[in-house]
């Protein structure tokens, strides 16, 4: 397993959430696998240069979500999550709301639609099986 | 005396040439410390401010062995001490003096961190019986002694003078005889808390870290074979200093140091396991920049201790040099640091057993 998560902390998103986004990200890309272990949460912390408890609260988080198994002192294994069958409708509004913030504030930056776009099929490609 | 004279100009020789290069020993986007830009030290300013430390690191080890040479001809072991520590804490205050010059032109510091989410493993690297290895080597001449007890004298010298005469006696008590191995039990002993909590609670590259877990290892041989040959030599009464056991132990250490630097700027060299080497390096000897250390300038004390409460790492790779600094900012690294200060006072306590 060669897996790297990267954070901002300049960035208004708290960085529990950054950190739960990244590993999130890796499990659906399959960069993660069921069995692999995680860096128990002082590792993480020390790593990352944050308070173990905001590691902690993204490896929750995960786990609420059936990612993670955690165990006391020794990290979190991902544990296979099967796929829901259908995403409920509130969910494609939430993400179609959030994808609409995000592009407008990727346009107000100066990105370009057409980059906007090739990022946009690339992570789609990424999640195709 | 002639010999003795060379050996005692030798550290103070060796120290001048270390702190000359020292400040090559940092990545090239860090210059004394501070964060600065890739091509600042190719800059007329950052020659000038190393220049300047490079001239105050060689005078204080001029003054050093100067002072060396008076506290010996005056008989003044206090002025032998002084002398001594005069090189180091002066081209300290010249690494400081140059930290502060180099701040004027530091650049900002990247809130973007990384972390690989490979666990790293729990154990001490090399398993147990390496790090057994010099309390076994401790063990050997400490039976040996017991076995030939009667033969060590009811006083034996363990200190020696200027010239040569005893002037420090241990008796033939359990103290007096296994204060050595005692010591040396000691500070092997540290050299593995030291080794393990780098690989747990440290953060730089992963090269610097195994790096840094081996030579804590070579010290802990190193150190467990002189006091081992203290252990053997002393009660038995050959352990009177010659410029012969000097230039052994000498060379030993300084061999030590040579293979830590050597190893230690291969290990700068290496990239992440898990992460491609950085497309624009920055450095000298072409080393990318030190995982986990773009934190701002203003937690690295005067470019040398790392103060910063919020991070919960106890250990830090250096900014200048190889190895780690301690998090002064971690409360743990204050009792740390007590139990390191209480060796001293644990070895007077022995010695008056």
């Amino acid at each position: 397993m060669t897996a790297v998560i990267r954070i901002d902390v300049a960035s208004p998103v708290p960085v529990y959430r950054q950190i739960g986004d990244a590993i999130r990200a890796l499990l659906v890309a399959g960069s993660l696998k069921p069995g692999d272990l995680l860096p128990p949460v002082r590792q993480l912390g020390i790593d990352l240069a944050v308070h173990f408890n905001t590691v902690a609260e993204a490896y929750r988080s995960l786990s609420d979500e059936g990612w993670l198994d955690l165990k006391r002192g020794r990290g979190a294994t991902v544990i296979e999550r099967p796929t829901p069958r259908r995403a409920p409708p509130e969910s494609e509004r939430r993400f179609a709301q959030r994808m609409r913030e995000l592009v407008a504030a990727s346009r107000a930056e100066g990105m370009p639609v057409a980059a906007i776009a090739q990022q946009l099929r690339g992570m789609t490609e990424e999640l195709e099986p | 005396m002639t010999a003795i004279w060379m050996i005692t100009a030798l550290p103070f020789f060796f120290e001048c040439i270390v702190m000359y290069v020292l400040p090559s020993l940092s990545r090239r986007t860090q210059f004394f410390g501070v964060t600065v830009a890739p091509d600042f030290r190719e800059t007329a300013e950052a020659r000038r401010i190393l220049r300047a430390y490079r001239n105050q690191a060689v005078a204080h080890s001029i003054i050093g062995f100067c002072g060396c040479v008076l506290a010996v001809a005056r008989n003044a072991p206090s002025g032998l001490a002084f002398a001594a520590l005069w090189p180091g804490v002066g081209s300290l205050s010249a690494i400081a003096l140059a930290h502060r010059a180099a701040l004027r032109h530091a650049a900002p510091a990247s809130s973007v961190r990384t972390a690989s989410l490979r666990p790293r493993p729990r154990a001490l690297p090399g398993g147990p019986w390496v790090w057994a290895g010099p309390f076994a080597i401790l063990a050997a001449p400490a039976t040996y002694v017991a076995l030939h007890w009667s033969e060590i004298p009811e006083r034996f010298p363990i200190h020696w003078g200027f010239g040569g005469r005893p002037n420090g006696w241990a008796a033939r008590t359990v103290g007096g005889v296994y204060q050595f191995p005692a010591i040396g039990a000691l500070v092997c002993l540290l050299m593995v808390f030291v080794a393990w909590q780098v690989g747990l609670n440290s953060r730089g590259s992963t090269a610097m870290r195994r790096q840094t877990v081996r030579a804590m290892a070579a010290l802990a041989y190193l150190l467990a074979v002189l006091f081992g040959w203290l252990t053997a030599a002393l009660p038995l009464g050959h352990g009177a200093p010659s410029p012969l056991n000097l230039g052994i132990i000498m060379g030993a250490a300084a061999l030590l140091i040579v293979a830590i630097v050597v190893f230690g700027m291969r290990a700068k060299e290496e990239p992440e396991p898990d992460q491609a080497p950085s497309a624009a390096p920055g450095l000298v000897l072409g080393l990318s920049a030190a995982p986990g250390d773009n934190m701002a300038d203003r937690y690295w004390r005067a470019g040398l201790f790392y103060f910063n409460p919020e991070d919960p790492v106890l250990f830090i790779e250096k900014r200048i040099g190889m190895g780690y600094d301690l998090n002064f900012g971690n409360p743990r690294a204050w009792v740390f640091l007590g139990v390191v200060l209480l060796i001293p006072l644990v070895v007077m306590l022995l010695s008056r057993l």
